[in-house]
């Protein structure tokens, strides 16, 4: 009786640590794509400052061609 | 039938121009790249959403498994285990006070970090031992 009991309780120990693992795992491999979506966010930032700052180079340098134009 | 200007400064007429066209070129290069990223971005995001679903089940199974007690006395372990990591890798952080740690883990604390490894490795060994003591016997 006390076998039978011991071996539940090694079963239900084995199964809570064979979730515990799995856990551990998913949280890891969750906290990495987290990481890699902070990069991307940065680097979203940067590439949309970036385009923002050749936007208005571009709207400059037809402003001036524009200005050249109208001053024939 | 297209105009005709005689510009009295060509080349800064030109180069304003062909600035412009590159500017414009550069643009277009970086709007490819923000697009790729943007795809990079929604294909994790559902990855993320995957996985928290996946973290979410395993939890509830782990739940169904443990008891009350069980659950409440890892909770406590975990508390304490992560409150001495995260006090030793903040430590050295000056702008970090005690106080922030504190609300920094209570946001963090999930009954997913709740049970011990080491003491559930450490009761199926004596399980093991005690099984192998009653077949011996």
């Amino acid at each position: 009786m006390e076998e039978k009991s011991l071996f539940i309780k090694l079963e239900k120990y084995k199964e809570v640590n064979d979730l515990f693992h799995r856990i551990e795992r998913t949280k890891e491999q969750t906290r990495q794509k987290i990481e890699l979506m902070k990069k991307l966010m940065i680097k979203e930032k940067s590439l949309l400052e970036d385009f923002e700052e050749s936007l208005n180079r571009a709207d400059t340098y037809m402003e001036d061609a524009r200005r050249l134009l109208d001053k024939e | 039938m297209g105009y005709y200007y005689e510009i009295k400064k060509p080349e800064e007429f030109r180069y304003s121009v062909i600035s412009s066209i590159k500017e414009c070129l550069l643009l277009q290069g970086e709007h490819e790249k923000l697009v790729l990223i943007r795809q990079a971005k929604k294909d994790l995001f559902n990855e993320i959403t995957k996985s928290s679903k996946e973290l979410e089940e395993l939890t509830k199974a782990l739940e169904q498994i443990l008891t009350p007690d069980e659950l409440t006395q890892g909770i406590k372990q975990s508390i304490e285990r992560e409150q001495r990591t995260t006090k030793k890798e903040y430590d050295y952080e000056e702008t970090i006070k005690p106080k922030k740690i504190n609300e920094e883990l209570k946001r963090n604390i999930t009954k997913t970090r709740t049970l011990d490894l080491l003491d559930f490795e450490y009761t199926l060994q004596n399980i093991e031992k005690k099984l192998a003591d009653i077949k011996r016997n």
